[in-house]
């Protein structure tokens, strides 16, 4: 958009009849439109009646109303109107109180009047214009922004409603803990039970973007899918990899997942651990990790996976979690790490209270400071008739 | 982040320093897709500078790794830092990039892919 000088009305306002004109034919000159006032009064009537002027040059010194008084009735009126103040060379003093009063720029009355008017007028209508579009940018932005935020706050609750909620199973106590480091975010866990089996899976979508909770979302949908007709985790895994594969494309995106199967028959458990982080078993004060049996899920169609098998006998607490824990940071920039979290699982507590515990841990740590998603699933067993 | 730009005969050496994260891993892509555009088919990616790297860093490593292998070129990791190969470790990336042990290793790594694409 460019400013056009036949588009802009301005107004020169001068006790001078003579100045006045010669202003006013300046401005002509230049493809303005003009109007004038022979005081700062008229002047002001003239701006109030409705005129869409784009710009006052005033005279400072008028009878009645002069041209500071001109600066403050406009400016109380709430208009950012330009005015250019015109001022004799003894009065310089004056001219800076009149900037320091709202006036855009001042011009002193001499024998280079006829060139530095029409420099002054085009310098303060293009600031003035420029000030405008940036005002109207920044509101736009902030409309956008107003937007972009209801519709994360309506994904959020989407999102949750994805993630499982209550989840209880005879013989196990479950706990968990999801935050989104802005809202939505790419990690997801769920558990079921199918046919004697209990079905679990923490995953993490890489990033914690937009793109990142819309592949957490079909993710956990195909795993929950696959885990519901089929029992070994590693065929499972694989069919949901290729799967995905073809989702995440040459991205580069990928998930970790680990996901377990709990036979209820002789107490084993598999774990197929796709790139996820440690996790860990504890009873009592033994802690015993499972590390990954595989690369990530995303990156190639064609990759298999190992299992894991471990007894999982009641009284045993199976910690599951993401890196936004272990990852969290101090103010130093030192990591949680994993020897953050084993020193907790010492001890033998009920799944919500070991969360609860690492929680705060984890917080007085970072100082509440998280960059990633951050989820935590715990799930301990307990006998059956307890 | 900052990625060094320079040539080590026919091949472009970049290396990388800072944090490879969500934050900087779309300034690490474009940088390599430059190469790529530019023609610049063989690079050796160098990581010992680098001094955290996120689930998004590790994401740009492997699109790249994929851009450079559909262009027929090749991508060549050298030297990871601690955190870095610490990470390629656990998501066994170690296994899906070209990795070389050291600068000269990488160099050969690239020469035989050249030769190889000539033959092809």
């Amino acid at each position: 958009m460019k400013l056009e000088n036949e588009q802009v009305s301005i107004l020169v306002a001068d006790d001078d009849p003579l100045v006045r004109d010669m202003i006013a034919i300046i401005l002509q000159d230049e493809g303005y439109h003009v109007d004038t006032a022979e005081d700062g009064a008229e002047a002001l009537q003239k701006f109030s009646s409705g005129s869409t002027f784009g710009l006052i040059v005033s005279d400072m010194n008028m009878p009645g109303m002069d041209g500071l008084a001109l600066i403050r009735a406009v400016r109380e009126a709430e208009s950012d109107l330009p005015i250019i103040i015109l001022t004799g060379n003894s009065e310089v003093t004056t001219a800076i109180q009149a900037l320091k009063t709202g006036a855009s720029d001042y011009i002193l009355k001499d024998e280079n009047i006829q060139d530095t008017i029409g420099i002054a007028v085009e310098k303060a209508l293009e600031k003035h214009f420029l000030k405008k579009q940036n005002q109207l940018l920044q509101e736009e932005l902030a409309r956008r922004n107003e937007k972009l935020e209801l519709e994360k706050a309506l994904a959020q609750k989407v999102q949750k409603n994805i993630l499982p909620r209550d989840l209880a199973f005879p013989g196990f106590e479950v706990g968990s803990f999801y935050r989104p480091s802005d809202k939505i975010g790419g990690d997801f866990f769920d558990a079921w039970e199918n046919s004697g089996r209990v079905h679990f899976l923490i995953g993490d979508v890489s990033g914690h973007s937009t793109s990142s909770a819309l592949i957490m979302a079909v993710s956990k949908g195909i795993l929950q899918s696959l885990g519901h007709t089929r029992h070994d985790p590693r065929e499972i895994v694989r069919t949901a990899n290729r799967m995905i594969c073809n989702i995440v494309s040459d991205s580069g995106m990928f998930l970790t997942l680990l996901y377990g199967v709990f036979d209820r028959s002789n107490d084993e458990l598999t774990i197929v651990s796709a790139g996820h982080n440690p996790v860990f078993l504890v009873k009592g004060s033994e802690v015993t990790s499972v590390d990954s049996t595989g690369s990530v899920i995303g990156w190639d169609p064609e990759d298999t996976w190992d299992a894991a098998t471990v007894i999982f006998s009641a009284g045993t607490s199976l910690v599951l979690y993401t890196d936004g824990l272990t990852e969290a940071k101090n103010k130093a920039g030192t990591e949680f790490g994993e020897e953050g979290l084993t020193a907790l699982l010492t001890d033998n507590l009920p799944a919500d209270i070991l969360i609860g515990r690492i929680l705060q841990k984890v917080e007085t740590f970072c100082t509440g400071e998280f960059s990633d998603d951050l989820t935590l699933f715990v799930l301990k067993r307990i006998p059956e008739d307890g | 982040m900052e990625i060094k730009i320079g040539m080590d005969g026919d091949f472009v050496i970049a290396e990388l320093s800072g944090d490879l994260v969500a934050a900087t891993a779309e300034q690490f892509k474009s940088q390599l897709w430059k190469l790529l555009e530019k023609n610049f088919m063989y690079v050796v990616l160098e990581l010992s500078k680098v001094t955290f790297m996120d689930s998004s860093g590790l994401g740009a490593c492997m699109a790249a790794h994929k851009a450079f292998n559909e262009k027929k070129g090749a991508l060549v990791c050298t030297k990871p830092s601690e955190t870095v190969a610490k990470v390629f470790r656990v998501t066994r990336a170690d296994q899906k990039l070209n990795m070389a042990g050291n600068r000269l290793e990488a160099v050969m790594f690239l020469q035989n892919a050249v030769l190889k694409a000539r033959q092809s």
